[in-house]
Formats: C-alpha cells, structure tokens, sequence
C-alpha cells in the first residue's frame, strides 16, 4: 500500500511541477474549435470553449497541487501551535483549547463555506483559507493527545528537571515523538485538502477562472450536450479519475503510515 | 466520503475517536477520564446556541447583496421603482432599523416561535421549514439505519479476523470510500443510475400527482428514498466501520474472551454475542456524533437528488439572499446538531461504565 | 424563458437533454402516460412550476412565471391573443377617445369565487389600492397616475388620462388583474395574507386545486362556471423539471411542454425536437440579449466612447454565435431592439468584428501599450484594466472568449463570474466597472418588446436603475423618449423610436452582444395551440403561458374550441 501511494503522489507532484512542459496546448484556448473528439493533436479531444481537455487535466493538477501544499502548511502550523500549547500547559489553556476546537468540530462545514465564499468573494485564495480553517482541528487533536501521552511518560518532566529549556524538549523529544503521528495526519488532511477543494469548485464556490478538477467536473456535469458522442467518457471521467487518484494516493501513505492500521504493526493485547 | 473530519461530542474526548479516520487503540497511558458533570455540559449548550444565533443572524447580514436588491430585481421594466419604493420595501422588511434593533426583534420572533417571512414567498418561514423537515429526517434516518447495516457487520468481522486478508481488505474499501468525495460519488451515481439506465426516478420524494395512498403511497416514497438513502448510508458507514473495528481490536485481548475459549465456547458465540456486544458501545455514541457531519452530506444528497429537506431549502435561500429562510435553516440547522451531541454528551455517559469514575 | 433567481443552477443540465432520450423510462414519474388526449376529452396540460415565487395572489407573486400563474386566478381588463391586440376580457367593450384620453369599460356579468358580483366598484377600488400600497406587486409597480377614475353605474368604468400614453392600454388595462374590494378592503398588509385562501378569490378561469411548497408543484383546474364557458385546458399540472432541464423532462415524458435555456441551446440540444413529428416548435427570435453595461459614472476610459467602441469591435460576435450556439442567435445591434421588434432600426451604426479598428481607436484615445502585446495604460500611466462582472448563469466559455479578445486589444480585464443577488446589489449602487448579464432580468419584457423600455435603458431619469446605462444623459434621447410615449400615430412613434436607436448606437453607453431565441417544444397530440404573444402579455412577458390559450384552445378570440 505504501508503495502504491507513494508512487501515484510522485507522480502526482511531478505532473504538477513540470506542466509548462508535459502540457501541449495552453489551459485556455477560446477560439479554438469546440467539442472536438479524441485525435493525436487533441488526447481527450476540446471542451466547449476550444480547449485541449487533456492539457486542461495537467494544468488542474497545478492548481490542486498548490491548494494541498498551501492548505497543509495552514494546518500543520495552527494544528502543531495550538496542539502543543493545549498539551504542554494544561489547565485552562488546553480547556479553552479544546472547547474551540469542539465548536469547530461541532458546526456543519458546507453552510459555513457557502457563507464565506459568497462573502468573500471567490478565489483560490479563499479556498485555501477556507480549507486550512476546517481541517486544522483534527491535527490539533492529534498534537494535543500525543503531547499529553508524552507528558504521561515523564519524559519532559525529567527533561524538565534536568534543566532543558521548552525549545529544547519540543526539539529532542516532542517531535521525533511526534513525527510520525503528525505525518500520518498530514496525510489525510492532504487527501481531504484535494477533496475540499474540487467539492467547492463543484459547488461553483471556488476561482471560476481557475483551472482545477472540481471545476472541470463541474463545467461539464453542467453541459447539457454532456451525454452525446460519449463527451462525458473523454471530459467527465478524466477529471473525476485523476481527482479520485489523488485523493487515493494520499489515503493509501496515510494509512500505510498510520500504525494501527498496518496489520503488521498491529499488536493485541 | 465524509468531506469533512469527524465529529466528537463538546467536551473531553473519548479515547475511541480522534483525528478523521484515526482511532487510537485505547492505551493505559490514556490521561484518566473525568465525568463532566450534566451541568457543565448544559451550560456549554446554552452558550453555543447563544452563540450561533448570533452568528446565524450576522452572517447573512455580511454577505454582499440583499434581499431588497433580489426583490426589486424581479421587477417589471416599466414598474416604477424609485427610492419611495426601494424605502418602503426597506422599512417593511425592517431593513431600516439598525442592526441591533433588527437583532432585538429577531431573538424576540424567536422566543415566539416566529421565524419571520421569507422575502422571495412571502410565506411563513417556520411553516415552509415545517414541510421539509419531515423529508430530512426521514432521509437522515434511512441513511443512518443503512450505515449500520453495512458498517457494524463489516467491522465485526473485520476487527475480529484482524490483520487476516478479510480485514485488510475491508480496511481498503472503507477507508477509499471514506476519502472519495460523496458529490461524485452521488453524481456518478445520479447520472448511471438515474439517467442513463432509468433505474430510479430523476429525484422528489414521491410521484408528484401519482395519488398515491395507503401501501402504495409507502411504496412511491419507498422507490425515491432507496438511492439517496444508500449513497448517504456508504457515507456515514465509513467511519462507524473503523470505530467498530477498532473497538473490536480493542476487545480481543480482554481477559473474558481468553476465559471464554478455555471454556471451549464457539468462535460465532464469542464473537457476536460477547465481543461485538461490548464493542458496540463507543459505536452508538459515533452514531450519534454522526449528526453534524451528516448535515453536510445530506446538503449535498438533497441538491443532487432534489430531495425535499430542510438542506435544499437553505441553498434555494442563499441564491436569493433570503435573510428570513437563510437564517431559518442555518438556526435548525446548527442547533439541532449541538442538540444531538448534548444529548449524546449525557447519555453516553451513563451507557458506558468504563468511562465514568 | 426568463429565469428568476438562480433556481437550482447547482443542477444545471446534469444528465442533458441528450440523456433524457436514452432514459429507459422515467420510472413512473411521467404522471398521466398519455401522449395523445383522448378524443372529445379536455387535455391536462403539463408545464414546469415556479413555487419559489411566492403565493399566486396578486400580491405576493414574484418575477414573470410568478404573474402568468396568478393570471389563471384572475382576469384583467383586456387580455391579447396571437395578434398581440388586446381582446375585451373581462370588460364586455372597450372605446378610447381620439385624444387617446379618456378609456371606458364596461364590465361583463361576472361573479366572484364566493358568489358576489364584480362591479365597477371593484375596479376603481383595485386601482387605488394599487397606487396606495406602492411596493406590491412588483411586477406591475404602481400603475401611472390618472387624471380621474370614475364609475359610471354598476358596470361602467372611465378612465381619465393627463396625457396620451401608449402604453396605457396593456400596462393597466391589460396587466392589472382586478381584485374583490370586499376582500383587499380589510387588508393593510397585502404582502402578509401570503397562503391565506381568501387571498385567492378572484375571477379567473382555473382554481388551485393544490399546492406542495416543498416539493414544488402545484395544480390548477378549470372553473365549469367561467364567464366565457368552461376552459379548454381541464388541468394544469406544475412540477419541477427533472436534473433542472425542462428539455430533457419533455423528452423522457415528465412534460408535456418546455422552453429551451435563455442563453442559447445549440443545434443538437434542438435537433431531437425539431426532428421528431410528435413535437411541435416555436421560437420568438430575439427573445434575450446578451449587453455589456459600462459605468460610465466612473469616468476614465469607461466614459470615452473610443474605448466602450473599441471594446465592442474587438469581439467576434459571429463567431460567438456560430462556435457557442451553432447560429441560434443574431448579432447584437447598438440600437437595442430586436430584429423580430416591429419597431426595429436596421440602419444604426454598426460594429463588426474588426481588431485594427479597436487597435486604431485605443491609440488614438492614447492608451499606450506599455509593451508591444501588453496591456496598455491610461493616459496617466494607470494601466487599462477593469473588473468585468460577468453573471453565473452565463456559460464560462463566454467569459473565456470575452476575456481573451479584450486582452488581444490591450484591455485588461479582472473577470469575476458573481451569482445574481450580488449582481443586481452592484448594478443598481452602480458599484461595477463593466458587466455582462442576460436581459430581460427575471421579469420578462426583452428587446422585442414595447419600445417604452427604452426608457428604463436609455434615459437619463429610468424608473429603476436595475437595467439602465449608467451614468449617460442624453437630453435628445429623454426628448424623444417622452414624446414616443405620448405619440399615437404609429408612423410618427416608428420615426422617434428609429431616431432614437440610431442615436444610442452612435453613443453605445451599452453595448448588446447578441441576441438569443427563446425555444419552445411540445407535445402535439396533448396540446399544440402554443404560441408567443407578439409584444408580450401582461407586463410584456415572452412565454407561451398565455392563458388565453389554455381558456380557448386556440389561437385566437375568446371562443372556446370544442374538444
């Protein structure tokens, strides 16, 4: 499995780095001839507007690529702060904590995006923001648990009473600690970035000028010639394989990183 | 396919359900649990819900465009809309007054049951709400009871054949489900489905002017219910097959089911009627957590199937900058998931011996 | 068809009209299976709902759909038929003085749904309330203030004007429907007996017989005691259009009638109806159009006719047309009105498709490019660039098109797609650069209407900014505004109306890009008297729901066809 995911991210961000150069034609071309079918100039024939389908694919994948970097360095940073805060210093402080990220948990995330979209405005920008504030929560949790574990063990107190300054035991021990747990949490949060947002660019909440394959999905679940002349095998099904493919890949590393759901990590007790 | 992460109940979590799709095998490392007392836990409620009655009544308020824009923009060409119009429409829907007047009035329509008047109908907003609510919960109960059906056996026999090819198997499903996004997942659905093989009818609720009644009538509901309710059942099944499974692996090494086999007791019998039995627990509370995250996949079903619930309407709303309905359904919303997990909150408690001191 | 608000655009065309025809069965809810009305039985008619909008009361209706419903509750004056003359309806006679003046009526014999006669009574009282409850209805707005308002008698009503207008026949005689004085009178609040069903008594030819909010349908059945005898139509079922594409639902047998989508449907959207002999068409050329606003209150190069000319030469309108919509459009003309409009200018200034021309116009208004294929500058060095705001319920493939041919020229444009209550927010604070959206608004009217829109458009005082250039004045343009609605010799209206289109497409404040037919199928054997209303019914509304059509069953007169 791990094998398997790592090998569809790779490819995923090596599309993504090198589509000036695996891309044959530009995103857009809108004067070019529409609703042309497969042929050797064109892999997956021209949308509505004119434009190579094919290239669009390559192109989104920039876009998706961006979102999940952007989106999971949001996370880890807010999710690592607060986790660790709540976890280190207890008391009122991780309280106040988790009661925020209760109330996070607790409201329904697609009213609360349709809000902000509409407020403010609809850009990839938004998207990201919007994407980093829901999801950071669950990397917060799983910072604070792991900090509280470690806690547990004595490990910082001792640390502590031998003098060792707070930079120092993050440094040394909370984060060899935390690594893996957090890179296995990224992982999914990665996954779920790509989900979010081709789920807004479905909605029509995200960058309406924006390459992406939630748009894609969209604009052609949203032509009604979308039936004739199988458009949909070669507009539809390219769009919503790659988006599946990614978020795939990702799940695929999460898991195999996660250890209690490698079976070989797996101990009863 | 939950496009979100999981839900936990307001207060400490329990050790069973963390980040999406992780669950913890419990360890004795684990801080000690604390019963919160029921007081606590109120006291939070009626913040939240103070809290999000605000926000329900602000945000529509921040987003760009109103409804006297919308309405005056159905008008005629000829129509004379001129500023004694546009201020008379303004001081009927209250737009005049400042917000925090606006905001006194709203919490007093509130305590009387008054959700207001929708500007696009003009009808009353409660009883619009009223005949959509029904179809959501319905929707949200299939969906719930399919979830079940699929998940708990799956993770029973996951858990319990752990690390074997059955588990590893299932593992794999579920958790790709639970990463593919339910809007594709159901629109794939709606367009081979629905579309081209005519397997289930293009959306509503039941045959519009079928006159159905009686057993018929169920029936009708019955065919439109089916394909919505499976997609939203594969939805929240994901996550309850993990927690169930989990839960069993939690279960295996106990110390009853060693005692039990040394008794020479069948494998069926300990599996299903012990293990599962005690493994159910942290499940039932999932199950009711599931609330708020299912609010986000039902929006999305009720759009792609048309359903008639509350969701739909909320989205027919924004299009129109209805302030009255927007907030409407926003406030049933919000407040009926922080209801649920309250009540979850203080049940749960009491089901699980474990967990209390 | 005009289009409110963003109904379920979310769901825009999934599935196509194209699927509809491979759809096996649209099991079971197609709901009577009957492709042909048997003979000698009255048909029951099929067409898409509109619950969003509101209560069918008079008073609490919203947007054109919303209006044709409520006409099926109650009656008008005067009503039109296919010829766009308006027949006595609900008067018996009908005489204008030869000033144009003084209008009188006489009423029919006609009874109230709870028994009680209409009088002339009913008519001056629906008048007034109308002008003294200024914000309801929308759609008709407050009718113009008369002169005088008498009865004469139990039946006869005299209307007494300041100053001849054109329109006053078809925007209050044929538009406002009269309502029972002994209901309303009680009434302050009209817009809050919303699902009262007192609300619904009035004299119109159907009854709802039931409505579902939530699920979006409603009922409508004939009155057997109809003034003109029993209605042709015995039942009009209202319901939701499968995926939100009426096409498709008319295809798989959900309806019985649909209309094609505003913004154009191409030739293989259209072929499966036109081919086929069990559907009849009909198409209203220019029923839509597709302008480009430019604030020119802004000032800058918004408010230099070079640029908003260059602007316009810079895009391939036919091209447009014949790669987006397969030719199912005309080019926009500068003057505004429709070729199909019978007061239509063909000899306005025009603006083919010629870059040089706009490369031409923008360097001699000295906007510079910065480099040789970038974008160019203002004369203060401020570079050419503005926010196009362009609507949601326009395919992208125009925004795309429309983004790189004013790029090609130097323009620079920041295109925001923003869904219509935020569109009409910054259209009427006049809150935009440029914008492009679909016209008509939700209220039906078009560029083939009643030239009076004109006034709405074009004048410097409109009666609602909601389509109007914004920020042009031109004091020759007001002139003949006013005077063509007061003139009624027709020749001499046609001769204003003709100068005015030339002198707008001289200053194009707003530049129309292309005009869209509005496309209508059906099923023949069901019913097949469908028709546009040349001009429009009511407040100009361009849809086949024509109630005169559902009464009679034919085209013309007010003479019930015998099934």
């Amino acid at each position: 499995m791990l094998a398997a995911g790592t090998a569809i991210i790779v490819a995923f961000c090596f599309v993504a780095l090198f589509a000036p150069w695996l891309a044959p034609h530009p995103a857009i071309e809108p004067f070019g001839e529409n609703y042309l079918g497969s042929s050797p100039e064109h892999l997956l024939g021209t949308n509505d507007n004119g434009s190579d389908i094919f290239s669009r694919l390559i192109w989104g994948s920039r876009t998706t690529f961006t979102v999940v970097v952007c989106a999971t360095t949001i996370v880890l940073a807010i999710g690592l702060a607060v986790g660790l805060t709540a976890g280190l210093r207890g008391g009122f402080v991780d309280t106040a904590a988790m009661r925020v990220v209760d109330v996070f948990l607790g409201l329904p995330i697609l009213p609360l995006l349709i809000f902000v979209a509409t407020l403010a405005g609809r850009s990839l920008t938004v998207s990201i923001l919007m994407i980093g504030l829901f999801t950071w929560p669950q990397t917060a949790r799983v910072v604070r648990s792991q900090t509280l574990t470690l806690r547990q063990r004595g490990f910082i107190s001792s640390a502590r009473g031998f003098g060792a300054g707070p930079w120092y035991v993050i440094r040394r021990h909370l984060v060899p600690s935390l690594g893996p747990v957090i890179a296995a949490n990224l992982v999914f949060v990665a996954g779920l970035s790509v989900a979010i947002e081709a789920g807004l660019a479905f909605l029509g909440l995200g960058d309406p000028m924006a390459v992406s394959w939630g748009a894609e999905i969209s604009r052609a679940v949203g032509n009604p010639q979308i039936l004739i002349d199988q458009l949909w095998l070669r507009w539809l099904v390219p769009a919503g394989l790659a988006l599946t493919l990614a978020v795939v890949g990702f799940t695929l590393v999460g898991v195999a990183l996660e250890p209690q759901f490698n079976p070989r990590t797996n101990r009863a007790r | 396919m939950t496009p979100t992460q999981v839900p936990a109940p307001a207060g400490e979590a329990p050790d069973t359900a963390d980040a999406a799709g992780t669950t913890e095998v419990r360890n004795e490392a684990a801080p000690p649990r604390r019963r919160r007392p029921p007081w606590v836990s109120l006291g939070a409620y009626v913040v939240t819900v103070l809290a999000l009655i605000t926000l329900n009544f602000a945000l529509p308020r921040l987003m760009p465009g109103n409804p006297i824009d919308a309405l005056l923009a159905q008008g005629a060409d000829g129509a004379v809309q001129n500023d004694q119009t546009r201020a008379a429409l303004t001081e009927y829907y209250r737009l005049d007054q400042s917000i925090p007047e606006q905001y006194v009035h709203y919490l007093g329509g509130l305590t009387r049951g008054d959700l207001g008047r929708s500007t696009t109908t003009n009808g009353s907003v409660g009883e619009e709400l009223g005949g959509r609510v029904g179809w959501s919960l319905l929707l949200m109960v299939a969906g719930m009871l399919i979830s079940v059906a699929i998940a708990l056996p799956a993770g029973i026999h996951s858990g319990w054949h752990r690390s074997k090819r059955a588990d590893r198997n299932l593992l794999g499903l579920f958790l790709t489900l639970q990463n593919l996004p339910i809007y594709l997942v159901a629109a794939a659905a709606f367009t081979l489905l629905v579309s081209k093989l005519g397997l289930f009818p293009p959306g509503d609720a039941t045959t519009l002017f079928g006159g159905y009644t009686g057993f018929a009538y169920v029936l009708d509901v019955g065919r439109h219910l089916i394909l919505p309710a499976l997609l939203l059942g594969l939805d929240f099944a994901t996550y309850e097959f993990l927690v169930m499974r989990s839960s069993m692996v939690s279960e295996l090494g106990s110390d009853y089911l060693l005692g039990g086999r040394a008794k020479g007791l069948r494998q069926r019998r300990l599996k299903y009627h012990y293990a599962a039995r005690n493994a159910l627990l942290p499940v039932v509370t999932v199950i009711g957590l599931q609330f708020s995250v299912a609010i986000t996949s039902i929006i999305f079903i009720e759009r792609i199937f048309a359903y008639p619930g509350v969701g739909e309407y909320m989205f027919l709303a924004i299009g129109q900058r209805d302030y009255p309905a927007m907030q409407g359904a926003f406030l049933l919303l919000t407040i009926s998931v922080v209801t649920v997990n309250l009540f979850v909150d203080l049940v749960y408690r009491r089901l699980d011996p474990r967990t209390s001191m | 068809m005009t289009t409110p608000i963003a109904r379920r655009t979310f769901l825009k065309g999934m599935g196509g009209a194209a699927g509809a025809v491979l759809l096996s069965s649209c099991a079971g809810d197609t709901g009577g299976d009957s492709d042909r009305t048997p003979p000698g039985e009255r048909p029951t008619v099929r067409v898409v709902s509109w619950t969003l909008l509101g209560f069918p009361s008079p008073f609490t209706y919203t947007a054109a759909p919303g209006y044709w419903r409520m006409s099926l509750l109650f009656d008008t004056l005067l009503w039109p038929d296919s010829t766009g003359k308006q027949l006595p309806w609900l008067a018996s006679s009908y005489t204008a003085s030869d000033d144009g003046l003084v209008h009188t009526l006489d009423l029919r014999d006609v009874t109230w749904d709870d028994g009680r006669t209409v009088t002339a009574r009913d008519v001056a009282f629906t008048y007034e309330y109308y002008t003294s409850k200024t914000f309801t209805p929308l759609l008709i707005g407050v009718p113009p203030k008369v002169a005088s308002l008498r009865t004469t008698g139990e039946k006869t009503v005299e209307f007494r004007l300041e100053r001849p207008d054109t329109t006053f026949v078809s925007k209050v005689l044929g538009t406002m429907p009269i309502v029972p004085e002994h209901v309303w009178s009680t009434i302050n609040d009209p817009m809050s007996a919303a699902s009262d069903p007192g609300a619904l008594i009035g004299t119109g030819p159907y009854k709802l017989a039931s409505r579902d909010e939530a699920q979006d349908n409603e009922a409508y059945e004939a009155k057997d005691g109809y003034f003109l005898g029993t209605p042709y139509v015995k039942r009009i079922e209202m319901r939701p259009p499968a995926n939100d594409d009426p096409l498709a639902t008319l295809a798989a047998g959900g309806l019985d009638a649909a209309a094609g989508p505003p913004s154009g449907a191409r030739n293989e959207i259209l072929a499966p109806f036109r081919d086929d002999p069990k559907y009849g068409t009909i198409t209203a050329d220019g029923a839509f159009s597709f302008p480009m606003y430019f604030n020119l209150k802004r000032g800058g190069a918004l408010a230099d006719l070079r640029f908003r000319r260059a602007c316009l030469h810079a895009i391939d309108r036919e091209d447009i047309l014949r790669r987006l919509l397969t030719g199912n459009g005309q080019v926009g003309s500068a003057g505004w009105l429709a070729p199909a409009n019978p007061f239509y200018e063909p000899k306005v200034r025009e603006y083919p498709f010629d870059r040089t021309e706009a490369e031409r116009l923008l360097d001699e208004g000295g906007y510079r490019r910065s480099s040789p294929g970038g974008s160019r500058t203002n004369s203060d060095g401020s570079p050419l660039r503005y926010v196009l705001f362009i609507s949601d319920s326009i395919p992208i493939a125009l925004a795309e098109i429309l983004n790189a041919s004013l790029k090609a020229v130097g323009v620079d444009v920041d295109l925001q797609r923003i869904d219509l209550p935020r569109l009409f927010g910054v259209k009427l604070s006049a809150n935009y650069d440029m914008l492009v959206t679909l016209y008509p608004g939700p209220a039906g009217g078009g560029p083939t209407g009643d030239p009076e829109l004109l006034r709405s458009v074009f004048h410097s005082k409109p009666p609602t900014p909601l389509s109007s250039a914004t920020g042009y004045s031109n004091p020759e343009v007001d002139r003949l505004i006013d005077a063509q609605v007061a003139t009624l010799d027709l020749e001499e209206r046609k001769r204003q109306v003709s100068q005015i289109q030339k002198l707008v497409a001289e200053d194009l404040p707003v530049a129309t890009l292309y005009y869209t037919n509005a496309f209508y199928a059906f099923r023949k054997k069901v019913f097949d008297a469908w028709y546009f209303t040349p001009g429009g019914f009511g407040p100009g509304i361009v849809e086949p729901y024509n109630k005169q059509v559902y009464v009679t069953g034919q085209k013309t007169g007010t003479q019930i066809r015998q099934p």
